[in-house]
């Protein structure tokens, strides 16, 4: 007996050592992240890497040598005849710009951006390759906002510790609903995937120019889940798969819903392995929105509306589609996708048979390919896919003048950030076709 | 379904208890038992003297001789360690059964029955100890495991009351869902030591890593006391390993055998050769570049063929030395299985329209599959004198997986257009490799110092590993299309653009220490006992992961038929050496109980409290300028629990017990982590919270002999922060992330039934489980101003894994006489949720099912058995619906009648045969000699 009570002692002495050594019952710590000082940009920078903030001066050159991170709640402004060259660390990952703040390039008509890598690089043989990685935005960037910017050679494999590490990355990346992108009178030339792929966002694409776009996937425009916005007086020279797919897939409260009009898309799909691949513009996966006025020419297929899509919204109308070969006129109604897309399709579309309707562009030779030229995967020639003196404005007597409407409006989008003097150039649609309606408010290149 | 599986059983049982004549003349019926506990003892050789009458005596002790002519005999009753009996009969007697009690012979030396080792294999003591333990626990015996259709641990815990299982790819048994409470709220003990999982993200072991021929006996206890970790809440399932035996004793298993499957369908395997089992980056540093070189194609080079036949083999040789102080016991299983399946899988869209299902794709699939599955253990133990013994146990269980996969899938939300038949095709297959393995080796010693106090501790190294390597899955694109003349063609086959190899591989590394001292004191006349002592583990966990990613280059490569003709550039050279998947994390677990037993006559009275303190911490390879690369996770827990047990005789108890338990998050869940994938975003939730419960059981317990049981029990949990993943709002985007959802229930009943009646033996459970969670669903649906968006609904629904229904019946003929068992068992799995959706009605609940498996054994001599075992003879299918229509694309799955539901997922198994032969040395030696 003595000795249990000595024993229930000592158990309820050590219950009360045990109990007293923790007060709380549960601790998380979450460390911070290592206090870096984010680098103010003054007149004597020259170098850009790691969080930087402040204004990239007109007429000045920057080499990036590691990855430019504009930290939360920061931004970076280029004013006009900014160079950036994405020289890297000499290492065989390409930098990019890391957005969690905002980036904004005000270039010029007169003094436009370059953002692109060394001089040596640019070469034919890395058009595909994926030099450097473009902006890529993380889920609290507010405003990416390009005008008269010229990027080059992007994509690539994104370096460690970034967003998309080990994977391809976009030439554009964007993830929140809240995230707005501004891209008015660009150029994008060479891009290993996607040009642009928002993860929502709130969008205004207006009379940018896109060249060799996608090695054998991608599109220009791959939208997902939760954007808006318009594209609008674009154009596309031969787009790996679709030119612009808006989809609403992923998930989120806002839906997909973008028009397409006025945009000038030639030779485009045919990079793309596989049945069912490769359109111009391509709604899918509960996207509505409308595709009018636009200029169709040589692509793999017409315009497409799956049945996936929300078809009840999605219009296709005042579009002119021409074609050098059967193949293709088979494909304006895209035979995988016919019940769908006649749906959507109004009574105004002009789709004749093989060499009708040719738009009579004003410098294009546009029966200049063959067949074997188009499915010649990355042998296709060059001029198939860039501008080489070509000029796609409407020449008088064009069966594109005047063909289109006026009436529908672009999709409203409640801009927060992109206000004031950054408030994007909303287009209205032109009656003309293409890209480049005869009163010379459209596209200003070329 | 399950009434054809009853006919068939009727059918069965109905033959087997035809054998039994029903003609009279003279009958003498008896029942042989021990004298001493009354327990009935099997195998007493039972002879008509003067006749050519022979028995033995069956499973319940009994025997009976039918049309016998009518005489008074003499009746002989011998068994090995008792002393004959002889029984007059009187042929005018109106007894007819005969109760003979037989006295142990008293020629044994009582120091060796001290240091004798209680035989735990066998199915009695299995129930012995069910009746004796303090706590709620099921048993099952290695005498059990051994004439069961089963071969590995995941198999035989399925024929434990409440407990289902959830199947692999194969059909294969993997994890335990006890009482309806999915794998990650239980745990896995072997020797009552917890052992690290392989798993690279979780806690829970797979079960099917451990052969079944290793273990003594199964114990499954579903009441924690305050000696036992504290987080479980559904069971514990405790391996004990086979112990040294009281004799020299060898025994030999041999058995070959075959899947159906592939008398019909080639089984698919690669060459595994030249696989690295580490990636290039892990070989070479982060700054490595690696290289196309570094990808040889062996393993994505598919052949056709039949396998080999299955191999199983296990091995034990045990004796005592040293004056029976020193046990000895090695036991080695070596499995080398060829499995598969057939499968149809409709991946499912959810409608933006109006939340209900579609189908996306249809995957017809097929699986092949080797596995290799290889333990060692040694037990060794020293009794220095009957106070004082020491125990090493070491093992080794390996488990070696070879799987191809391949894929054909159709799509049917693009490039349909032209109707069935045509469309768009992906072909894939993949090749996957996996070792996995678990260490163990523990030195226990006990210590009895003096009548009243005894300490016991026990020292634990561990180590669990997983290899992955080189996962390797080729995409080819094809499309069927319909000509202007209506003929289908196919397209050329082409390379889809990219193709990936993964590395991943895991280690988690344990060291423990357990210590307990138990002191025993009469107080007020009664026997009280106390029992204090504490714990500490210290867990370090690795993570490695790999990805590359291959390009075809040219991008247009059409199928030579051999994938060395085909050309591809190395996209990503230096791996993924910041993915979240690579991280490092520690766990360290501190313990103290106090514990006391107290019997008052027929009431046993068992508690005390526990505190558990942990402290986790992180490191994952994200750069330092990423928030939360690093952190810690500390807390503690007071975990109480009181169990009585009330015996009103010796046959019968009632118990009643509460515990409180917790369940820790996995390891890889509480990273801050952040995956952005436009279909998928996945975030890491280091706030997620354990989850605990209040646990309480009520069973009553009737054994009417040594083997015969019935226990009736009903059970209630009342579970707070149960985990489950599901889809996040924040802002206007949805994460996947692994969250708490408030409180959930789950109640059930429990029946569990044995009954022998001489050669025959019938093995019933049943359970009844109902459990509630409420959690957070999507509903997608078009709002009023036409915009296709979504919601946050909640849904009340069963916990994942939980079946309403469980059931296992189980025919048994044991003729000892003969050397005959045989064993019929059908598990009857209740629909269950085996895949919750994000979206509200959308999860996918399994159909119920029935399996059926046999096993047959004939002693040939005594030591000598051969056997057969057949695993799912009726080859019923997996199939899983979501409980609403197809409104969309109904039509695409033409060949199923869907109804109400959506059918979308359908697998076949198919029969596995196993025919083989058994060797005892002892039994052989100790044959009766003519």
């Amino acid at each position: 007996m003595k000795n249990l009570g000595k024993f229930t002692v000592a158990l309820a002495m050590s219950a009360l050592v045990i109990s007293s050594c923790k007060k709380k019952e549960e601790d998380v710590i979450i460390d911070p992240v290592d206090p870096t000082t984010v680098v103010q940009i003054t007149d004597t920078t020259v170098y850009l890497s790691g969080p930087m903030k402040g204004t990239l001066l007109q007429g000045k050159t920057y080499i990036m040598t590691g990855d430019l991170i504009v930290p939360e709640g920061e931004e970076i402004v280029a004013q006009s005849c900014v160079t950036i060259i994405a020289q890297g660390d000499g290492g065989p990952i390409g930098p990019e710009i890391t957005v969690h703040g905002s980036f904004v390039s005000q270039g010029t008509e007169a003094c436009p951006n370059l953002f692109s890598v060394p001089v040596n690089m640019r070469t034919d043989e890395n058009i595909f390759v994926g030099l450097w990685g473009g902006i890529q935005c993380s889920d609290k960037a507010k405003l990416v906002m390009l005008q008269w910017t010229r990027m080059e050679y992007l994509g690539g494999e994104g370096g460690p510790g970034t967003p998309r590490a080990g994977a391809v990355r976009y030439g554009l990346w964007t993830l929140s609903s809240d995230t707005e992108m501004i891209l008015e009178d660009c150029w994008f030339y060479g891009c290993k995937d996607d040009v642009y792929r928002p993860v929502g966002g709130k969008i205004n694409l207006v009379r940018n120019t896109f060249e060799y776009c996608g090695e054998t996937g991608g599109d220009g425009l791959n939208v997902k889940a939760g954007t808006v916005g318009n594209i609008a007086f674009n154009v596309f020279y031969g787009s790996a798969t679709n030119a612009f797919k808006p989809s609403n897939e992923g998930d989120g409260t806002i839906q997909t819903n973008i028009n397409v009009y006025n945009n000038t898309i030639i030779n485009g799909g045919w990079r793309r392995p596989g049945l069912s691949r490769g359109a111009n513009i391509n709604y899918e996966v509960g996207a509505r929105g409308s595709a009018f006025n636009n200029i169709i020419v040589n692509c793999k297929r017409g315009i497409r509306v799956l049945e996936t899509a929300d078809v009840q919204n999605v219009a296709v109308n005042y579009n002119l589609y021409y074609a050098s070969f059967q193949e293709m006129v088979d494909e304006f109604i895209p035979s995988d996708a016919v019940t769908s897309t006649n749906a959507a399709l109004g009574q105004n579309n002009i789709i004749g048979s093989v060499g009708e309707n040719n738009p009579m562009f004003v410098n294009y030779n546009i029966d200049q390919f063959t067949m074997e030229q188009f499915n010649a995967g990355e042998a296709q020639p060059s001029n198939m896919n860039r501008n080489q003196g070509a000029n796609l404005r409407l020449a008088s007597g064009s069966p594109a003048i005047g063909a289109g409407t006026t009436s529908i409006n672009p999709v409203a989008v409640n801009w927060t950030y992109a206000t004031g003097n950054r408030a994007p150039s909303i287009m209205t649609p032109k009656a003309d076709l293409g890209a480049y309606p005869t009163d010379g408010s459209g596209n200003k290149h070329y | 379904m399950f009434s054809n599986a009853l006919n068939t059983l009727f059918f069965i049982f109905t033959m087997l208890i035809s054998s039994v004549a029903f003609t009279q003349n003279l009958t003498i019926a008896g029942q042989v038992l021990d004298a001493e506990d009354s327990a009935p003892i099997i195998g007493a050789r039972i002879e008509v003297l003067n006749t050519a009458y022979k028995a033995v005596s069956g499973l319940d002790g009994s025997f009976l001789f039918r049309n016998i002519p009518s005489q008074d005999y003499t009746v002989k009753i011998t068994f090995v360690g008792y002393e004959p009996y002889l029984l007059e009969v009187n042929s005018r007697a109106l007894q007819n059964k005969y109760v003979v009690k037989l006295i142990t012979k008293a020629t044994e030396t009582g120091e060796v029955e001290i240091f004798a080792v209680r035989e735990v294999d066998s199915e009695a003591s299995a129930r012995a100890s069910e009746k004796e333990s303090f706590t709620v626990i099921n048993v099952i015996s290695a005498a059990e495991i051994e004439v069961s259709p089963d071969i590995t641990v995941a198999n035989v815990v399925q024929r434990v009351s409440g407990v289902s299982i959830e199947r692999n790819n194969n059909g294969d048994g993997q994890h335990a869902i006890v009482r309806g409470m999915d794998k990650r709220y239980n745990y896995t003990l072997v020797n009552g030591v917890k052992i690290p999982s392989p798993d690279p993200r979780n806690r829970y072991v797979p079960l099917d890593v451990f052969p079944a021929d290793l273990l003594d006996r199964l114990e499954v206890t579903k009441a924690l006391t305050p000696n036992m970790e504290g987080d479980a809440i559904g069971g514990v399932m405790d391996m004990k390993m086979k112990n040294a035996p009281n004799y020299f004793n060898i025994t030999f298993n041999a058995g070959t055998g075959y899947n159906q499957m592939f008398f019909n369908t080639p089984y698919r395997s690669f060459d595994r050769s030249t696989t690295s089992r580490f990636s290039p980056r892990y070989l070479n540093g982060n700054d490595y570049a690696a290289s196309t070189a570094d990808f040889p194609l062996e393993n994505i080079n598919f052949q056709e063929g039949m396998p080999n036949p299955n191999q199983v083999y296990s091995l034990s040789i045990g004796n005592r030395f040293l004056n029976n102080k020193l046990g000895v016991l090695v036991a080695g299983s070596y499995q080398n299985t060829y499995r598969g399946a057939e499968s149809i899988f409709m991946q499912v869209f959810v409608n933006q329209e109006d939340n209900t299902p579609y189908y996306e794709r249809v995957q017809v699939r097929q699986f092949s599959t080797q596995q290799v599955r290889s333990g060692v253990h040694t037990k060794l133990d020293y009794r220095f004198n009957n106070k004082h013994k020491l125990d090493l146990y070491m093992a080794a269980v390996n488990l070696n997986d070879f799987e191809t996969r391949t894929r054909v899938d159709t799509i049917l939300a693009i490039g349909r257009g032209q109707g069935p038949g045509t469309g768009r095709i992906e072909l894939r297959e993949r090749s996957r490799q996996r070792y996995q393995a678990i260490y163990n080796a523990t030195l226990q010693g006990t210590h009895e110092f003096t009548k009243k106090l005894t300490l016991d501790w026990s020292g634990v190294y561990s180590l669990a590993t997983n290899n992955d390597p080189d996962m390797a899955q080729v995409s080819w694109i094809t499309a069927i299309t319909r000509d202007q003349q209506g003929n289908l063609n196919q397209d050329p086959i082409m390379y889809d653009t990219d193709y990936s190899r993964r590395w991943m591989n895991s280690t988690d590394q344990d060291i423990a220490g357990y210590g307990n001292i138990k002191y025993k004191e009469k107080l007020f006349g009664h026997d009280l006992e106390l029992t204090t002592g504490g714990m500490f583990r210290f867990k370090n966990r690795t993570s490695f992961f790999d990805s590359y990613r291959l390009r075809a280059n040219p991008i247009m490569q059409e199928w030579s038929g051999s994938i060395y003709d085909g050309s591809w550039n190395l996209f990503n050279r230096f791996g993924t050496p910041t993915d979240p998947m690579n991280f490092d994390v520690y766990e360290n677990v501190s313990a103290a109980y106090g514990m006391f037993r107290y019997n008052i006559n027929k009431l046993q009275v068992f508690g005390g409290v526990r505190y558990e303190s942990t402290s986790f911490g992180w490191e994952s390879q994200a750069p330092p300028t990423v928030e939360g690369r690093t952190g810690s996770i500390d807390y503690f827990d007071l975990l109480p629990s009181l169990h009585l047990k009330y015996s009103p005789d010796k046959k019968q108890n009632i118990r009643a017990s509460y515990f409180s338990s917790i369940s820790r998050p996995s390891f890889f869940e509480v990273i801050p982590y952040e995956i952005n994938e436009e279909d998928f975003r996945e975030r890491g939730n280091p706030f997620l919270k354990r989850t605990k419960a209040d646990n309480f059981d009520v069973r009553y317990e009737f054994f009417a002999n040594v083997l015969d049981k019935v226990m009736v029990g009903v059970f209630y949990k009342s579970i707070q922060d149960p985990i489950e993943r599901a889809l996040v709002l924040q802002g206007q985007n949805l994460f996947l992330q692994s969250n708490n959802f408030g409180n959930a229930r789950n109640l059930g009943f429990e029946f569990d039934y044995t009954k022998y009646l001489r050669e025959f033996g019938v093995r019933f459970f049943y359970t009844y489980t109902n459990s509630e969670i409420t959690t957070d669903k999507i509903v997608r649906f078009r709002d009023d101003q036409g915009n296709l968006t979504s919601r946050i609904d909640q849904q009340t629904r069963p916990l994942q894994g939980q079946s309403a229904h469980i059931s296992n019946l189980s025919f048994l003929y044991k003729n000892t006489k003969s050397g005959t068992d045989v064993q019929l068992s059908a598990v009857y799995t209740g629909k269950r949720i085996i895949g919750v959706s994000p979206y509200l009605d959308n999860d996918l609940w399994q159909r119920a099912f029935v399996q059926m498996d046999l096993s047959f054994e004939q002693r040939i001599k005594p030591g000598i058995v051969i056997y057969v075992k057949v695993n799912n003879l009726l080859n019923s299918p997996m199939r899983a619906d979501i409980l609403q229509p197809n409104t969309f694309n109904a039509e695409q799955a033409p060949y199923w009648a869907n109804g109400d539901n959506t059918l979308a997922w359908e697998d076949f198994y198919f029969q596995t045969y196993l025919v083989g032969m058994k060797f005892n040395l002892h039994q052989y030696n100790n044959r009766p000699k003519r």
